[in-house]
Parts: structure tokens; sequence; C-alpha cells
């Protein structure tokens, strides 16, 4: 089984945004990028099974510019076999990554797409879906348990109220969730190896054009200055006036 | 000019913030609604009877319950010609089927709506709701997820609206549905409740969450969960708020022993009252909050807990306080 794992570099979310102004563009102080999160626990998930001899190969792709080139090579330290980088505007839409992921899937005879439930910075949360959907192949999202059996995979997704088990054929996309494993961190003579293997750099499919344009960014609604109270019965009864509680 | 919205309920009951959505929808255009999962066992009934919906559109399905996500896309992509926006509520229903159709239709989706300026322009956050943008819609049908947190639910009217009945068919490789373990508790659920006490990590000196079950019923508040406290085993995922977790409006929030994290705050900045109890008074949810209380969160809990049993009005006594 040859396993895609998509990774996509984001700002660090650790450090807080502060925007300079209004405008079509984000306009913030420059913020080292990273692996987005979710898809950190993609890759991780993706070593897993080769490690277990569930899959025989992971390949990484990232759909951005060519400055991405050091995130993927942090994939490649962690245990990634073969980087691509699909060259992309960095604000491209989900709907070019997307196609662009669906055609890695085709051209190299991938199984598995693992991806992140969401990238941290645009908050979207669509690209595997759109990517299942366009492949035409089953989808799980959400998902923080993953089992093998064969060619048949059972996971657990997590939604409101509870967990849905789901059983799935492949090939197959799935975006995981916070939970399904601690992604390992890339050793130091792992990173210098990583230095020397290529970063297969493919041209974007040709673009459909936008769904939606972003007139502006804006800074969120502000809420009312709070007050600090002295005791727990100053608190409760500054509750009780404002009327909510039971 | 039409809206298909699609009731968020394939696997619970017919979810509340489906009136949400139909909300939303009313904000764009004319509203059909699509059942298709339980709420499809009484035809849609719930749903005939939300004011402004014009026709019930109910999915059968002879040999899958409930339908795959798979399958009702392919379903709604057959019905989008008739439509200017197709639109869901941002959860583990919508957020998995609306996308699905993007693929479909070729059409990337806008995500997480929290108002609607106008039938093309929309707002909505990124980077955890650190900022939020203005986007404008270029191609049709658009495709939508609501934050339902943001929308008042539709009222319920008398006259019940029209069903048309449509079958779902089984088209296309398919997750298939093997059960679903819902986690039940006796409080309130989070995203229905008028008060949710949330625990941080700062309960971790205990190893419980005695402090914070304790002080939600006697609130009959719901109870949630950091991250900070999910990653110590303290509180099971699904109480998870946030970014990444569930987004919550209660009237009343208070978080003992919460930092306030970006992260954290992206699920709770629509609470009407926001209270935090942090021993640390430069926790940023001190900054955020309504009400801050620079003290020991167990102390203050126990404290808290003592005069809500007391009754209230023994403190508006003393404070001399006129009702
Ligand atoms: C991609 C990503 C997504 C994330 N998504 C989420 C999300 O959805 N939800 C979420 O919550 N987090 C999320 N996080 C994590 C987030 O960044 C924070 O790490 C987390 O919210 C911290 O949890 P906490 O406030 O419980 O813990 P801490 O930050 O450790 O805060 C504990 C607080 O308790 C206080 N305290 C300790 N003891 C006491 C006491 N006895 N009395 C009073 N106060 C006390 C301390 O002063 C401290 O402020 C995410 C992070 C990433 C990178
Ligand atoms: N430009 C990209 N390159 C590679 N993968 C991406 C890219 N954008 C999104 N993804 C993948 O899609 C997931 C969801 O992203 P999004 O739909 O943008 O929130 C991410 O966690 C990644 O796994």
């Amino acid at each position: 089984m040859r396993v895609l794992a998509a990774i996509k570099e984001v700002t660090d979310p650790a450090i807080p945004i502060h925007l300079f102004s209004e405008g079509p563009t984000l306009h913030r102080e420059a913020v080292p990028g990273v692996i987005n999160p979710f898809d950190e626990i993609a890759l991780e998930e993706a070593i897993r099974l080769k490690e277990q001899g569930i899959a025989q190969e992971v390949m990484v792709v990232g759909a951005g510019p060519e400055t991405w080139e050091g995130t993927l090579r942090t994939a490649l330290a962690m245990g990634a076999d073969r980087a691509l980088l699909m060259r992309m505007d960095p604000g491209a839409q989900p709907l070019e990554v997307a196609r662009g992921l669906a055609f890695c899937a085709r051209e190299y005879a991938c199984d598995l797409i693992l991806m992140g439930r969401q990238g941290v910075d645009c908050d979207h949360g669509v690209t595997a879906p759109m990517t299942a959907g366009m492949l035409g192949w089953p989808q799980a999202t959400f998902v923080s348990r993953i089992e093998f059996d064969q060619d048949r995979v059972t996971v657990m997704r997590s939604v409101e109220g509870g967990q849905e088990r789901l059983q799935l054929s492949l090939p197959a996309v799935i975006s995981v969730d916070l939970g399904l494993n601690t992604p390992r961190y890339a050793s130091l003579p792992n990173i210098m190896k990583a230095r020397a293997k290529p970063v297969e750099v493919l041209s974007q499919p040709r673009s459909q054009g936008v769904s939606w344009k972003i007139a502006a960014f804006l800074p969120p609604p502000a809420r009312p200055a709070g007050r600090q109270v002295a005791s727990v019965e100053e608190l409760v009864e500054q509750l009780d006036r404002a009327g909510v509680l039971p | 000019m039409k809206v298909l919205v699609i009731a968020s309920d394939r696997l619970g009951a017919p979810s509340a913030a489906t009136a949400r959505a139909v909300t939303a929808g009313m904000q764009l255009g004319t509203v059909d609604l699509l059942a298709a999962g339980h709420a499809s066992k009484d035809k849609g009934a719930a749903g005939r009877l939300l004011a402004g919906v014009e026709k019930v559109i109910h999915v059968t399905h002879a040999d899958e319950f409930p339908p795959s996500t798979e399958n009702l896309a392919s379903l709604i992509a057959r019905l989008a010609p008739g439509y200017r926006w197709i639109l869901a509520v941002h959860d583990g229903f919508g957020a998995d089927l609306i996308p699905r159709v993007g693929g479909l239709l070729a059409t990337s989706p806008v995500t997480q709506v929290s108002a609607i300026t106008d039938p093309v322009t929309l707002i909505r956050p990124v980077h955890a709701g650190q900022a939020m943008v203005r986007v404008v819609l270029e191609r049709f049908p658009a495709l939508l997820t609501i934050r339902p947190t943001a929308f008042p639910p539709a009222p319920m009217s008398s006259s019940p609206a029209p069903v048309m009945e449509l079958e779902c068919v089984q088209a296309v490789p398919s997750g298939r549905h093997e059960g679903f373990v819902s986690i039940s508790s006796q409080r309130p659920d989070l995203s229905q409740a008028a008060i949710i006490v949330v625990g941080g990590q700062g309960l971790e000196s205990s190893g419980s969450f005695a402090a914070v079950e304790t002080l939600a019923d006697r609130l009959g508040a719901a109870v949630g969960a950091t991250r900070g406290a999910v990653d110590a085993g303290l509180a099971s995922s699904d109480l998870q708020i946030g970014q990444t977790g569930r987004i919550v409006a209660p009237d009343l929030y208070i978080g003992l022993g919460v930092s306030g994290a970006i992260q954290h705050l992206a699920g709770i900045k629509d609470a009407k009252v926001i209270v935090a109890i942090n021993h640390d008074p430069d926790a940023p949810l001190h900054a955020v909050a309504d009400f801050s209380l620079v003290a020991d969160l167990f102390d203050a809990a126990a404290h808290m807990g003592q005069i809500l049993s007391k009754g209230i009005d023994i403190i508006n006594l003393k404070h001399g306080t006129v009702r």
C-alpha cells in the first residue's frame, strides 16, 4: 500500500496574530512556517502504518510556493520516503489544492490519502472531502482511531454527541483529528539525512478560476471591557444582576 | 432565489441547529429543506414546521440507513442546478458532506459563516478567530456551512410545508456505518446549555474534574473542557471547546483553571457572559472575561457552590441590593 500524506505549511499557531490594517491581504508580522499540526498527525499515522508493515511507502505532497521545501524536508526527516512539491500560490483556493492532491493520488497510484481535518490558518476544513469527491473514493473525516484489517479499514469519527464507527474499503481519503496519535520529533541524524533527499517539484494543473474572493481581512468583533471582582460573593452578586444564574 | 438547507440529522435526532441553518438560509433567499437522516423517519415532519421552509425534500433510502455521505453528496450535486446556495450547519455531518459536494461541483465551499452581509457577501473567521474575512461569492450554486451559534433558530409555524419524496440510491463506493457510540450524560448538551462550566489544566493537581462537575450540577450546567484538560486525561475529547472542538454560545461561561489560549477562545467568543477564575492574574482569559476573579479555583468553586445552595438572596441582603 502506498500512502499519500498531504502537508500544508501554516504560520506557527502558537504566535498570536496582530492585524496591521484592514484590506484584501493579511497584513501581519512575519511568523515562521510550520507543518499544519493536523498534518503532523496524519504523517505520523502514515509512518506508523509503514512501521507496522501495513504500508510500503509514504509519500508527502505540499501544494504551495517553493519556500515550502524546508517544511517538506521536515516531513522527510520525520520518516516520509518521498516528497513532492506542487507549485502553487500560497493563497490557492481549496479547489485547486484538492485537484492537485487528486492528481498526485492517481499519478502515483496511492491507496490512501491521509490529511488534516483543517488547516489552522484558513480554517476551511474542506480539502479532504473535496479530494475524495473528485476521486470518487470513500471518505472519513474527523478520525480519531484507525484500524486495518487486510484492505479494509475501520475508523472512529468524533462527531457531536459521540463517535461514529465507519468501515471503508481502499482506496480512501481520511482526515485526522487531534487525539489520533502524538507526532514524533525528527531526530538530528534524520534531519541531516533529509537534507540530502530530493524534493520533487511538479507544476500545478491548469487553474479553474476562483469560487469566491476575499474582499477584506477585518479585526474580530470586540467584546466590551470586563471587570475584576474581589470575591466570590461579589461575583455571584454580579452574575445574579446580569440575570444569568438559574 | 432558492436556497437548499440540509437538515443536520444524519445520526442523532433532528438537530436543533437545523432551525438556525434555516434562519441563515432565509437571509439568502427562499428555503427548501432536505431531510435525510433520522428526521426522515418522520418524513421530515419536524422540519415542515419551521417557519420559512417552503418545501421539505424527504430523502428515502431502500438499502442503506443512515445514507452515506458519499451517496447523499451525489444526490445533492444532482439537485444543485435548481439552487443558488446550498447550506448546512458546520458540524460532524455538514462539514463532512458540503465539501464533498464541492468536489463534485468543482466549487470551494465557504465554511463557518458567522454573518451574512448580503446574499453574496459573507463573514467568516480565520486563524482561530483572530481575524475575520469578508468573502464575496463568485460561483453559483455557492456552498456554505454556518456556525450555528451565530444565527437564532427559526420560529415554528402552524402550517406544515409540503413534502416531496426523493430516493437516495447507492451509487458510489461509500463508508459503511457500523455503529454510533453515544456519550450519554445526565448533564445538558454543550450546544444547548444556558450555562457551561469549563475546566482547564488547572484541575490537574486534583487528578479529577470533580470541582467542575460539582459546580456544574449546582448550576444545572453543561461541562466543557480545554484541550489541556483533555490531554491531561481529565475529560473526554467530545467535551473540548475551541477551534478544534465545539463552538459554544451559552448565556454564562465559567472557566476554572483555564489560561485562555487563542484556540480555546475561538470557541467561546459568542458567550454572553464570560467568567474567568484563575490564580494567575496574567492568564489571557482574564482579559476577555466580563468578570474575572484572581483566586484558587478549588476554593472559589467550592465557595460558589455553597453560596448557590444557600440561595443568592443572602448576599443580596448583605450587599443591600434592591431587586
Ligand atoms: C492546532 C491546535 C488546536 C488547538 N485546539 C484547541 C481547542 O480546540 N481547544 C482548546 O482548549 N485548546 C486547543 N489547543 C490548545 C491550546 O493552545 C492550549 O494549549 C490549551 O487551550 C490550554 O489549556 P488550559 O488552559 O487548560 O491549560 P494551561 O494553558 O496550562 O492553563 C492552565 C491554567 O490554570 C491555572 N491554574 C492552575 N492551577 C490553578 C488553581 N489551583 N487555581 C486557579 N487557577 C489555576 C494556571 O494559572 C493556568 O493559567 C489547540 C492547539 C493547537 C496547536
Ligand atoms: N496547500 C496544501 N498543500 C497540501 N495539503 C493541503 C494544502 N491545503 C490543505 N491541505 C490538506 O488539507 C487539509 C485541510 O485543509 P483545509 O481544507 O485548507 O482546512 C490540511 O490539513 C492538509 O492536509
